[in-house]
């Protein structure tokens, strides 16, 4: 390197070569350039020399800090010298939650760290960086006495760790440190394995010591609950999964159900090792409005974090159906609505919250004209059903036209022994259609089949997913002939054309005409699977309860995930209160879509938000990360050769080589060296800057 | 002596041969009146090494005979008397002033075969010339006054108390006055042969400072003495140089 010193020609020779370089001219007279001139030409030569003696300093400086020389010192010295400037990264993971023989691992953690600063002198620097779903730097380089208090107070989280993420924090905050002191990363976890899974992905620099602090066993047995669905008109029933992340066969896990603070449900399973269950909730009848559903486990295991799960549940009101049955006081299978009835509510009596969002009550023809009546503008009821009436009674078509009118819903279905007649004057202002004559398939010699709907259409909605049946299948063997009304549209047609089902909107309400019979009499379709969702999606059509559906979604959140809780789009700019079970209260405005962010929950439980009126408006439930009940870690060996380097065999880039640390030798005990290549060049750069502005001057 | 109408040569018009002309016509109707009106008038011409100086046409020396040339030329289209006198290392004067259609070729003919050489002395021998103009007469002086001292100035005021009407053409070249050079030269004076180091980006305001100061030295002496002055370029025409010698032969 010192042979670049031979560059120091180069400078010269220039200077030689401009210096011959002055040319002779005959001028007419040097009268005007004399005395003065002489001086400004003295001048100018020492300048010159002045350059030359600059430009080899540069050339020289350059040199040397490529060439690095360095001052060896004995190991008195380096000892007596030698300060440490040494980063904490502690995880902060629900696993370290954990309780072991030696007791639990946050408390193992936190003596362990205690013990460190106490070994280190007042000269050496330490820092903390906390690790949890995100790394972020607690305490930055300060005497480590300043940070036992900081220490003492620092609690868990419930939430994941990425250790990789640690140590990319920890080595940028090595690099605004003292480069010229040891420096090392001490890594305090108990190395679950979900922690350091992306390792490989944050290289840490060479030169960097990591050392373990290892507060965890390679396998703790531990059970906890792995997911809890509680949904009120999903398709799944409401279940439990249990998990073992245990080596003990069948082991005895006790689960309980609670609702609103009440227990619903006592079971024990038992859990083969490393498996989970699933477990079956039979919730029981629940009011409409929000509900709190906690599930425990009850076991000797490791962490208790992961032994209860949390789950808000929305149950809503449900669509109150009246369903005009001619035949009652038959066996119940005979009724003509009792497909329709079954349809809409499976589970009547039985229990409300699984299946079905709607309640049927039957009634006769003749009782049908009192339960329509209007209390104080509220109806009794949202949808009325009808099946084909022989016999309208008097004042129906009154009362309905009253109440569709003033936001209810009717559905008319036709069958045998009907008068077109009497209901195109009775239901003259609701009908969508006017009745025509019975057509009867088997006089065309075929029976009709649906062949277009639209699913843009509540109705019709389910069927544009795939696997959702095939409407096509069902028959059908009688049906009025329809005439229009100006008005009505036509969701959907039987492949000749004519239309199997009208709807139109009269006032606030809506109508549908289903032009069969509503039971098997004129069509086979309530065998089929299409019926049922067909009947759902246009009784919340007909009764307007589209969207309710969308506040069952994301009820339930994980701690240490990034999340937007949506208020709905006419909640912009309004100021919420949110409270968890047992917690204090606090105030949180929405932005201009609606949500609320930043809110900042870190503990599992039951959050529950109210306007400004303490109405509630919404629950959510926030649950540790299933990923933390598994406890099994990696070994110190296998964190170790987890850790990417940055290869020592490449060659060094310019600024490494220039700016980088020798850390092997430095950091030994056995031997300290002092580099100047640092100072070299930044002499350089100024050197290098001072010459620029002499030429700009001159 | 009879008047004879002299028609122009038709090799050598000048532009402002018509003026020349308009003149000759309005004194043709008198001899007499001719002869009593015309001067003489002393072409001084220096011819030292410093006028030596300038690139082809442009050259001081060059530049300075052919408006002598002219000068002469006039003066006998309008019936002076040319004379030429040259002065550098010494004085002569190399023609005497006479009245004679052909004296300008005789002139001209010396102007020719001159050559710029030495150094520029105005001193004893030139003044003694001037000394010996015993009439009112016309000099002109083509010169870039580069002397020792304030001997320009002495040979203006002699002219001056000689009773001469004087025109002072002060003759420079373009390199003279804008300094075309970049860099360090070595500059050599072409009358004493010294030799000086210059750097001209150093030194090129300060130069021609003070060039500006001495041609306006020589112009406030000028102007005191009621001497036309003129600072001619010699990469500029010459019809500045004639127009101011025309105006000042009509104020005779």
């Amino acid at each position: 390197m010192l042979g670049g010193l031979t560059a120091l020609a180069v400078p010269v020779i220039i200077h030689l070569l401009l210096k011959r370089k002055k040319q002779r001219v005959r001028f007419s007279t040097i009268q005007f350039f004399l005395k003065q001139d002489q001086h400004s030409s003295q001048k100018r030569k020492l300048r010159n020399l002045l350059l030359l003696a600059l430009r080899l300093l540069i050339f020289t400086l350059l040199v040397l800090a490529f060439a690095r020389p360095y001052l060896s010192r004995t190991e008195a010295a380096a000892n007596a010298r030698k300060k440490q400037q040494v980063i904490f990264v502690i995880d902060r993971s629900a696993s370290t939650q954990a309780m072991e023989t030696d007791g639990q691992r946050w408390v193992r953690a936190k003596d362990r760290i205690q013990k460190m600063l106490s070994e280190l002198i007042a000269d050496d620097r330490v820092a903390l960086v906390g690790c949890a779903s995100k790394a972020e730097v607690i305490a930055g380089f300060a005497p480590p006495a300043g940070h036992s208090t900081v220490l003492n107070e620092l609690l868990p989280t419930f939430e994941t760790s990425n250790l990789g993420e640690g140590l990319r924090q920890a080595s940028k905050l090595m690099v605004l440190g003292d480069p010229d002191i040891v420096s090392t990363i001490y890594v305090v976890s108990d190395l679950q394995r979900s922690a350091t899974q992306s390792l490989a992905s944050y290289p840490v620099p060479n030169g960097i010591e990591v050392k373990l602090l290892n507060v965890g066993d390679l396998l703790t047995p531990n059970f906890g609950i792995a997911d809890l669905q509680v949904g009120v008109g999903t398709e799944a029933k409401p279940h439990l999964v249990a998990a073992s992340f245990s080596d003990e066969d069948n082991a005895e896990v006790a689960l309980e159900l609670n609702i609103d603070g009440k227990a619903a449900l006592s079971r024990t399973v038992s859990l083969p090792p490393g498996s989970s269950t699933n477990v079956d909730l039979a919730l029981p009848a629940l009011k409409a409005g929000w509900h709190d559903v906690r599930v425990t486990l009850r076991a000797k295991d490791a962490l208790n974090a992961d032994d209860t799960r949390y789950s808000a549940l929305y149950v809503p009101e449900p669509t109150q159906v009246v369903v005009v049955e001619t035949w009652s006081g038959k066996r119940v299978f005979d009724e003509e609505t009792f497909f329709i009835a079954t349809a809409l509510d499976p589970s009547k009596g039985a229990t409300n919250s699984v299946q079905t969002t709607y309640n049927v009550s039957k009634v006769t023809p003749e009782e049908l004209v009192r339960r329509l009546s209007v209390n104080e503008g509220k109806s009794a009821c949202d949808l009325v059903v009808l099946p084909g009436l022989s016999q309208v009674p008097a004042g129906s078509g009154r009362a309905l036209t009253a109440f569709v009118p003033s936001g209810g819903g009717a559905l008319f279905f036709l069958g045998n022994e009907i008068s077109p007649n009497r209901y195109n004057s009775e239901f003259r202002d609701l009908l969508p259609a006017q009745l025509g004559a019975v057509e009867m398939a088997e006089e065309v010699g075929a029976s009709w089949r649906i062949s277009e709907f639209d699913t843009n259409t509540m109705m019709f909605a389910p069927f544009s997913r795939p696997n959702s049946g095939d409407l096509r299948i069902p028959e059908f063997t009688k049906r009025h002939v329809l005439t229009s009304a100006p008005g009505s549209a036509q969701p959907a047609l039987f492949d000749d054309g004519l239309p199997l089902i009208l709807i139109r909107s009269a006032g606030n309400g809506r109508v549908a005409l289903v032009n069969t019979s509503a039971d098997t009499a004129w069509n086979d379709w309530p065998k089929h699977k299409t019926f049922v969702p067909w009947l759902h999606g246009l009784g919340k059509y007909l009764a307007k309860k589209a969207g309710q559906d969308q506040i069952h979604e994301t009820n339930t959140f994980v701690v240490g995930d990034d999340f937007e809780i949506e208020m709905g789009a006419a909640a912009k700019k309004v100021q919420f209160k949110f409270q968890s079970s047992g917690g204090k209260e606090i105030n949180l405005m929405s932005d201009d879509e609606g949500r609320l962010r930043d809110a900042n929950l870190t503990v599992p439980g039951i959050y529950s938000f109210r306007d400004a009126k303490r109405k509630e408006v919404r629950r959510l439930a926030l649950n540790t990360p299933a990923q933390e009940s598994d406890l099994g870690a990696i070994s110190a060996n296998d964190f170790q050769q987890q850790l990417v380097r940055v290869d020592e065999a490449q060659p060094p880039t310019l600024a490494a080589s220039l700016f980088g640390s020798m850390s092997n030798k430095r950091n030994s005990l056995a031997s300290c060296y002092s580099e100047f290549y640092s100072y070299f060049l930044s002499r350089f750069c100024w050197l290098i800057e001072r010459e620029r502005d002499d030429m700009i001057w001159n | 002596m009879k008047l004879v109408e002299r028609k122009p040569r038709a090799a050598f018009r000048q532009p402002w041969a018509d003026e020349v002309e308009s003149r000759w016509d309005s004194s043709r109707h008198g001899l007499q009146e001719t002869e009593m009106r015309s001067l003489r008038c002393q072409i001084f011409l220096d011819k030292s090494a410093s006028m030596d100086f300038g690139e082809g046409d442009a050259n001081k020396f060059h530049y300075g005979r052919v408006l002598a040339a002219v000068l002469s030329e006039v003066m006998v289209r309008q019936h002076d008397a040319p004379g030429l006198i040259v002065f550098g290392e010494q004085a002569r004067q190399a023609v005497p002033t006479q009245a004679s259609r052909h004296h300008a070729d005789e002139i001209l003919h010396l102007l020719s075969q001159a050559q710029a050489t030495g150094g520029t002395k105005i001193d004893r021998s030139l003044f003694q010339i001037v000394e010996t103009f015993s009439r009112r007469g016309m000099a002109v002086v083509i010169s870039d006054f580069f002397t020792a001292n304030d001997t320009a100035l002495e040979l203006l005021r002699l002219l001056n108390a000689q009773n001469q009407e004087s025109i002072v053409f002060h003759v420079l070249a373009p390199e003279e006055l804008d300094l075309p050079y970049d860099g360090e030269f070595i500059f050599e004076d072409s009358e004493t042969a010294e030799q000086l180091p210059v750097h001209i980006d150093d030194f090129r305001n300060e130069y021609q400072r003070r060039l500006s100061e001495f041609s306006e030295r020589i112009k406030r002496e000028c102007v005191q003495l009621e001497i036309d002055y003129q600072q001619l370029r010699t990469d500029a025409p010459l019809d500045v140089a004639l127009m101011a010698y025309l105006e000042r032969r009509a104020a005779v």
